[in-house]
């Protein structure tokens, strides 16, 4: 997709409709939100940490 | 509804797909904490010190303004009647017999917050999850979704007396008025306007009558203290599509607009029966979490033996505000009772007759022929005059009142339909 100058001139335009003035590249995301998906993007690991977490919260072992 | 399970409302599979706003780091709206506590609990600290901010849509102007992104939209919005409650305040200091909300006793300028103010409406509660009504939960994987869901964001709130009345789930008896015993085993329709949606392929028929400029519409300052869903602006009005001019059916000519006789509001023919609620209190003892997290109900019961049906035409509460000068309408009993935020510590509503407990509506199931305007055989009017059945059966009446809400009487004193027309009991 990348190069699509077709695809970025949509995205530019439905963001000037929305009244968003920067260029979104959308290929990319931010790296910060690498460490947050790592949990919350994984359903089998973040099932796991939420049992165990209202586990904890509950008292139990 | 049911609820979501508590690890999916965490689960942001989808976030990346959104073309828009997968490029904005999460810590820059809900902060910056991935660690465990000694307890094992993820973000615990962060929430306790408020670095951690589990609905960052919660401060509009803030989370969704930055940027020139949507400035416009975040600073209206919180000022808006979702976010900000304006009306819920006007409606709680005219029975406190004050001004302002800021002069109401603190019991219930804290109950509010707490409880009321809980479940209103963020930004997220709209674009993103479903609301805390329905204890939360995303729509779709935190996709930023511009068009809202019909049924998970604004039925979660607007269910009991909306989605139930525009969806047709009501089976209707017909004891609730005479009307109805004339055609048995009657069941509700949907709202007619629930299917142009679909014929226009709209996949939230909300948005046909109720815009986004409506939604995110901030109240100016100088109607803050006076505003309700009624009387602003942005208000939606049937003639916003429809042109009564047009109509000219001899019901139209004698009772809508500028007609020859009392005017009345285009639902007292096209409604079906609705919801109508008694003695709802508040829930409190509350949990301070519930600020940031679902409320339960844990701590007590807002209704029993709610909702009911029922059809009541009475004399318009709020004539003249925003061009609504109808002369009769349809009224709503709504469940506030003296004693509803007695939860609260404060026992009984100061100033509890101050305004009707028989509001002002606008059900959300109108089609073109009810049972009201189905006269075949009789002259137009029979349906609704005339009688003495009908008159104590579809009006709001004082003797109504004494029979069933005696308590109520000085507060609906004001829009009972008592001697209002020719053939009209009293």
């Amino acid at each position: 997709m990348k190069g699509n100058r077709f695809l970025i001139a949509g995205l530019t335009a439905a963001l000037s409709f929305w009244g968003c003035s920067a260029l979104v590249d959308v290929e990319e995301h931010a790296p910060e939100t690498e460490g947050c998906l790592s949990c919350h993007a994984d359903a089998n690991l973040l099932q796991k940490l939420v049992i165990e977490e209202e586990s904890s919260a509950a008292g139990g072992g | 509804m049911e609820e979501v399970p508590s690890w999916e409302k965490k689960y942001v599979n989808a976030f990346l797909t959104d073309p828009f706003h997968k490029n904005i780091p999460c810590t820059q709206c809900h902060g910056d904490d991935v660690t465990a506590d000694e307890e094992g609990v993820y973000h615990a600290v962060a929430i306790a010190n408020g670095d951690f901010r589990p609905d960052p849509a919660k401060y509009p102007v803030a989370s969704c303004g930055p940027a020139g992104c949507h400035s416009d939209l975040a600073a209206g919005f919180e000022h808006s009647l979702h976010f900000a409650l304006y009306g819920e305040k006007v409606e709680l200091s005219k029975r406190e017999g004050v001004s302002e909300f800021s002069q109401c006793p603190e019991a219930v300028q804290y109950g509010h917050a707490n409880e009321c103010s809980s479940c209103h409406a963020s930004c997220g509660d709209c674009h993103i999850a479903r609301p805390n009504t329905v204890h939360g939960g995303l729509v779709q994987g935190h996709r930023f979704l511009r068009t809202p869901s019909q049924t998970e964001n604004c039925q979660a709130c607007h269910g009991s007396r909306v989605a139930v009345d525009f969806e047709g789930h009501v089976e209707t008896d017909s004891t609730v008025n005479v009307v109805y015993q004339n055609a048995p085993n009657y069941h509700n329709e949907a709202d007619v306007h629930l299917a142009i949606a679909g014929a226009f392929g709209e996949s939230n028929a909300c948005l046909m009558c109720h815009s986004g400029t409506e939604m995110h519409a901030g109240i100016a300052e100088a109607d803050r203290l006076t505003v309700n869903r009624y009387n602003y602006a942005e208000a939606p009005s049937c003639e916003d599509c429809h042109n009564l001019s047009s109509i000219t059916n001899l019901y139209h000519t004698m009772h809508a607009k500028g007609g020859n006789s009392a005017e009345l509001q285009c639902q007292v023919c096209h409604s079906q029966p609705y919801d109508n609620c008694n003695a709802c209190h508040a829930v409190a003892p509350w949990e301070p979490v519930k600020q940031v997290e679902p409320w339960t109900t844990a701590g007590g019961e807002y209704q029993s033996s709610n909702p009911y049906y029922g059809f009541r035409i009475a004399q318009n509460p709020i004539k003249g505000l925003n061009g609504r000068e109808e002369d009769y309408v349809l009224v709503r009993h709504i469940p506030v009772a003296r004693n509803s935020y007695a939860n609260w510590g404060h026992a009984e509503i100061t100033a509890y007759d101050a305004l009707p407990t028989w509001k002002y509506t606008t059900p959300h199931n109108i089609i073109r022929w009810t049972p009201q305007t189905q006269s075949e055989g009789d002259y137009c009017a029979a349906n609704c005059h005339a009688t003495e059945d009908r008159n104590t059966q579809l009006y709001l009446t004082s003797d109504f009142l004494q029979e069933k809400y005696p308590d109520e009487i000085n507060a609906n004193a004001n829009i009972v339909m008592d001697g209002k027309f020719q053939g009209m009991l009293k």
